[in-house]
């Protein structure tokens, strides 16, 4: 019996011995060397699941389920059918207003958002936000009868009331179109803020306003601005730009009687997150376009205790004197009297937003009532005579009909769906949710889209001013752990656990069933489209591919393994998941490494470095590495920097 | 939404070549979730929404102290009863649950609707504890510690530790105790404070450091908790008050709710009815109470008298439904049926029409009564706080903003400095004395004296759960603003302010404040602290 023990034990432990030590020996001389090949740091503590296991989890961008998400409505002009836009099956739904039922869809392109109808009725104009065109459909059977291309990402549209001309906000390219709509051509694009994103023409259509969803990129630490356009649509010029200071998330407006008002968040980001109330973060506001001095003031949504998180479309019924303002993280409407909104407007002097921005009480003096509504409202359509207001709630799949004298959801229309709720919708939800302790802000105020808000903050946890982080896009994001600046967050279920909830929301943290549908939600968010990337990468581009992976200088001199763009940005998610140091690191930070972070959709994600301290891809080299250490590039002349940058553009 | 228009990517497109190493990591993935222990989920046993009503019976001979508005230290008199009864069932006498207590009262009821807590004493000796019971019945086991006075309590959200809340979050209660046996400057008696535990009485702790009185806890559905804390002489209050604050469930986030410079000076027993806050108001300790109320989104600026007709007494007030509140009254004496004694009535929640008799024994003052329903549990809290860390920061972006006018006619522009001052409580002994009338002010000593920046802001590390109070003096050191009240900051906490009593319903400018900007002397010793030595 011992013998054939001992036989058992030699003929099992012998090589299973021989195997520790191989697997040993691996680690200790092999290991080392790799890591640093690999990182470019010798001393990365590092283990091999790391890289090797997380980033071998299937990254599961497409999602086989889609909902209606409706976006922007349109009424045909005898007021009898609502055209809705559903961005992500993309169809256009029909809906008869008279009983109020669904009474067909026409099928479209990809991502359907905005809406207008001819001023005969026979045509239906729609922007494709996933195709960069806008079409011209039949209104009857659907048909496509013209197209034009556009800039990127198309986004809202509108036309002037002699049907004569659309325009569309390219938000994808931060430009806005101008077409003829008889001959669908496009006749100027106009250079807009930052991702221009919903448009209103004025009754007289002489004018066109433009709500651009993110602040432009400001200095380190200074106060960023959103912008409200006004083009001149006689002469086809941008005729104002009005500044939203501290504003950003702005997305809907509205022009009608001399008066413009759009949607927005407004934003105090430059202090020490200690608090959530007094809109210490943040809080929900609109900007008011005062027609006595032509200056964008701007008023709270939010009252002291009460918060309407992510306002969004805007209505206008002149003749009640009244706004409508959809708040998505809040499943509600607010009802605005302009009359009373106009009389404050007038007490504020000078430019800026003027004395009621950062007041919460002010708004007990113009809010007429909050309506409740289905899941994240989104765009707002009011009917000819004021009665009804079309509320497209982009979650619930549906459109509420409100009684405005009631102020009341008097019927619901369901724009039909799967059947089904996926662990990625509902996460959806979840995001969307004003989840704040008051309900100040959803996941979504700072990740439109899933993306980023361009703002730094300054969040307490580790001292007040101290490691200022600059949002990051959530777009592509699975597959790319750790998370944070410092990498301190495995994966994504534990960014947004607790520790989320004790940093920001200050409440209870997400159920665990709510968690685990978020981060299903965030892990199918597909990487950002790249800003210049028509498939072939262009002969600049190339160039600039080239630079990003070579291994000598122009002298021919090697580049240190971890000098190299390629090292620390290693395709495909251009990343390696670890930690560097680029000697970025200022007297306010706790550290000199920061996370590696995947370059996905950079383009559109400035600012950049990990407290947003460069304004631009130049800047990252041009101010912040002169002594070439984030990267070798002192070599280059300004054009191959240039190509470069062309090169990550295309990321 | 597919969010940005993008490059969606079938499973397994990425990485071919890491296939092979997959499946071995698949295949140990696995089976480590095969070894996992089971997660099953928690039964979850259905609420109770019923109709019935928990209320304090008080022997009638009782009447006299019911009206006493400061009755936090002995609330009820000997023979107070908790009783269940249900207005669908009239014919059946109330339910007492408290057999074998001297005295006993103040219930809350659980978000579940299936337990309660009140405040009992098994014999006249014995301090009051807070005790919790099944309403099914059953014995009260005991929430808070032996030995000291504990009186009001109410149902908190969740709270818990970051990095173990997933496991060890769990329901806690709030209520005010004199436990810490400190003089109460009002009246030289214990000073009560509210502190938190778990339902077993475990994870005790103390959440306000007010040197004078904190009481009638409360908890909104937003997790905050509304109580009523009672604030020294001065700015309107010749003789202090009782004001309304809200604080989170660890202690922070403290903010003044209503009626720190509003009369009438005594605000108790708040409750949150829809979107208002009710509660009862008088000017005197004693007489007759006012019920009120006031917005929760704009407090400062909403009050409205809600009762009671004159000539009639009521004692406390909750939510019926949606339009009425359930009070309990002693009714006018004028008219038919003049009744002697307290009963249960639903009025309008506006106040104006005729009050509906629920109970009212002539024999009995019933009182303190509450529907036993299950509602939405409020907001819980993660907390941030570390006990170990000792001390906390004082954010303040600009001292000079005020509200009010500087001592002397000082213009509140003119502050260079904050002065700190510690508040210094006195032990509740048989030899401490405070040698003064009532109310006496709090010893203090000073803290610190630190330059105000340019632009007025100014950054504080000061000792944790201390109290605290501010004063600004200009270039001479005369005093520009005081503040009378006391502050706190929770250990490892910061806590902001606008301004030195700003207006409430301002928001701060969006810029950063000169102290903490990079470069400040702040930054830079923080800086040396935190560089590790080579």
């Amino acid at each position: 019996m011992k013998r054939e023990l001992r036989k058992i034990a030699l003929a099992f432990g012998v090589p299973l011995a021989a195997v520790t030590l191989g697997i040993a020996a691996v680690f200790v001389l092999w290991a080392p060397g790799h890591v640093e090949a690999m990182s470019g740091n010798p001393d990365q503590p590092v283990a091999c699941t790391a890289c090797h296991l997380r980033g071998s989890a299937p990254r599961y961008f497409a999602r086989g389920i889609t909902y209606p998400s409706p976006a922007e409505m349109a009424l045909s002009r005898d007021g009898n059918r609502l055209y809705v836009a559903c961005e992500d099956t993309d169809e256009i739904a029909i809906i008869g207003t008279r009983g109020p039922a669904l009474a067909g869809r026409f099928r479209v392109g990809k991502m359907p958002h905005g809406l207008a109808v001819s001023l005969d009725g026979s045509r239906l104009y729609v922007s494709l936000r996933g195709e960069g065109r806008c079409i011209s459909l039949d209104a009857e059977s659907g048909e496509e009868v013209a197209s034009v291309a556009v800039g990127r990402f198309p986004c809202g549209l509108d036309i002037t009331p002699n049907g004569k001309t659309l325009v569309v906000a390219n938000s994808g390219s931060d430009d806005i179109s101008i077409i003829d709509a008889a001959t669908m051509t496009e006749r100027s694009r106009l250079v807009a803020g930052r991702e221009p994103y919903a448009v209103a023409i004025t009754e007289d259509g002489a004018r066109a306003f433009i709500a651009n969803r993110m602040a432009a990129v400001a200095e380190f630490r200074k106060v960023t601005s959103a912008e409200m356009t006004a083009v001149d649509l006689q002469r086809h010029r941008v005729e104002r730009r009005h500044l939203l200071a501290s504003a950003h998330l702005s997305e809907g407006v509205a022009a009608s009687g001399g008066v413009a008002i759009v949607s927005l968040c407004r934003v105090r980001n430059l202090l020490p997150i200690t608090q959530l109330t007094q809109g210490w973060v943040m809080n929900s506001a609109v900007g008011f376009l005062s027609p006595l001095d032509g200056t964008l003031r701007q008023f709270p949504l939010d009252d002291a205790g009460a918060c309407y998180a992510d306002p969004s479309g805007v209505a206008i019924d002149e003749g009640r004197s009244r706004a409508y303002v959809a708040s998505g993280g809040a499943n509600s409407v607010t009802a605005l009297d302009l009359g009373r909104m106009k009389a404050l407007a007038a007490e504020c002097e000078g430019d800026g937003p003027g004395k009621w921005a950062d007041h919460l009480g002010v708004p007990s003096e113009y809010v007429l009532g909050r309506i409740p509504v289905g899941a994240n409202p989104r765009s707002l359509l009011l009917s000819a005579d004021g009665s009804r207001l079309y509320v497209a709630e982009h979650l619930s799949d549906s459109v509420a009909i409100v009684d405005t004298d009631a102020l009341e959801v008097v019927e619901r229309v369901s724009l039909g769906g799967p059947g089904e709720m996926t662990a990625e919708r509902r996460g959806e939800m979840v995001f969307h949710r004003g989840s704040a302790f008051q309900g100040q802000f959803s996941c979504r105020s700072c990740h439109a889209d899933g993306h980023v808000d361009g703002l730094s903050y300054d969040f307490l946890i580790d001292g007040m001013g101290r490691n200022i982080v600059d949002n990051r896009s959530l777009l592509g994001v699975a597959g790319t752990e750790p998370l944070k600046w410092i990498g301190k967050n495995k994966d994504i279920h534990r960014q947004c656990g607790p520790r989320f909830a004790m940093v920001l929301t200050m409440a209870d943290p997400f159920l665990e069933e709510d968690l685990d549908d978020l981060v299903a939600y965030i892990s199918s968010l597909p990487p950002a489209e790249p800003r210049d990337a028509a498939g072939e990468l262009t002969p600049v581009q190339e160039r600039g591919r080239a630079i990003f992976e070579r291994t000598h200088t122009k002298d021919g001199e090697e580049i240190p393994p971890d000098e190299r763009c390629s090292t620390c940005h290693r395709p495909p998610l251009y990343t390696n998941r670890l930690l560097t140091s680029v000697k970025t690191r200022m007297a306010i930070d706790d550290t000199d490494d920061f996370d590696t972070p995947h370059l996905a959709g950079i383009a559109d994600s400035a600012p950049y470095l990990h407290d947003g301290r460069a304004k631009t891809l130049e800047e990252i080299w041009t101010v912040h590495s002169p002594e070439d250490t984030h990267g070798v590039v002192n070599d280059l002349t300004k054009t191959e920097l240039n190509e470069l940058i062309e090169f990550l553009k295309s990321l | 939404m597919r969010g940005q228009p993008g490059r969606g990517r079938a499973p397994g497109e990425r990485r071919g070549h890491l296939r092979g190493a997959v499946s071995i990591f698949g295949l140990l993935a696995l089976a480590a979730l095969v070894a996992a222990p089971g997660c099953g989920g928690s039964s979850t046993s259905a609420a109770v929404n019923g109709t019935s009503i928990v209320f304090v019976q008080v022997p009638a001979d009782g009447t006299p102290s019911l009206t006493s508005r400061v009755d936090f230290r002995d609330p009820y008199p000997p023979g107070s009863r908790l009783a269940i009864w249900d207005p669908k069932r009239p014919g059946e006498p109330p339910r007492v649950l408290t057999e074998g207590f001297e005295a006993a009262g103040g219930p809350a009821v659980s978000h579940d609707g299936r337990r309660l807590l009140f405040c009992g004493r098994r014999t006249a000796r014995d301090p009051w504890r807070i005790y919790e019971v099944a309403v099914e019945g059953g014995g009260p086991v005991a929430v808070s510690p032996e030995g000291a006075n504990a009186t009001r309590a109410a149902y908190l959200g969740k709270w818990g530790m970051a990095d173990t809340y997933a496991e060890r979050a769990s329901e806690y209660v709030v209520f005010s105790s004199d436990l810490e046996r400190t003089r109460d400057p009002r009246d030289g008696g214990a000073a009560f404070s509210l502190y938190t535990c778990r339902r077993d009485g475990s994870g005790i702790g103390r959440i306000t450091f007010n040197p004078g009185s904190d009481i009638d806890p409360t908890v909104l559905g937003d997790g905050r908790i509304l109580y009523s804390a009672w604030q020294p002489p001065g700015h309107g209050r010749p003789r202090g008050a009782w004001a309304l604050f809200t604080v989170l469930n660890d202690g922070t986030q403290i903010f003044p709710f209503y009626g720190s410079h509003h009369p009438p000076a005594i605000k108790w027993r708040p409750r949150e009815v829809g979107r208002r806050v009710v509660f009862l108001s008088a000017d005197a300790s004693e007489g007759g109470a006012r019920l009120q109320a006031v917005s929760l989104s704009r407090p400062l600026h909403s009050l409205d008298e809600i009762g009671p007709p004159a000539g009639s007494s009521w004692r406390s007030a909750e939510l019926w439904d949606r339009e009425t509140l359930l009070v309990s009254a002693r009714p006018s004496a004028s008219g038919e049926g003049p009744r002697a004694t307290f009963g249960l009535y639903r009025v309008p929640l506006s106040g104006k029409g005729e009050p509906t008799r629920v109970l009212d024994d002539p024999g009995m003052d019933e009182v303190d009564a509450c529907l036993i329903r299950s509602r939405p549990p409020p907001n819980g809290h993660v907390s941030n706080v570390r006990p170990e860390k000792g001390t906390g920061e004082l954010l303040c972006l600009d001292a000079r903003i005020t509200d009010r006018t500087g001592s002397a006619g000082r213009d509140p522009r003119t502050a260079r400095k904050l002065r700190v001052w510690q508040g210094l409580p006195m032990p509740l002994d048989e030899t401490s004395d405070p040698g003064e009338g009532l109310p006496y002010e709090v010893p203090s000593k000073l803290l610190t004296t630190v330059e105000l920046a340019r632009d007025g802001s100014v950054i504080l590390e000061v000792p944790g759960d201390t109290p605290l109070r501010f004063e600004t003096v200009d270039a001479e050191g005369r005093t520009v603003l005081d503040s009378k009240g006391w502050a706190w900051v929770r250990p490892g906490n910061g806590r902001s302010c606008i301004g030195c009593h700003e207006d409430r319903e301002m928001c701060p400018p969006n810029r950063v404040p000169e102290v903490v900007a990079i470069g400040s002397a702040y930054q830079e010793e923080q800086r040396k602290r935190r560089t590790k030595p080579e």
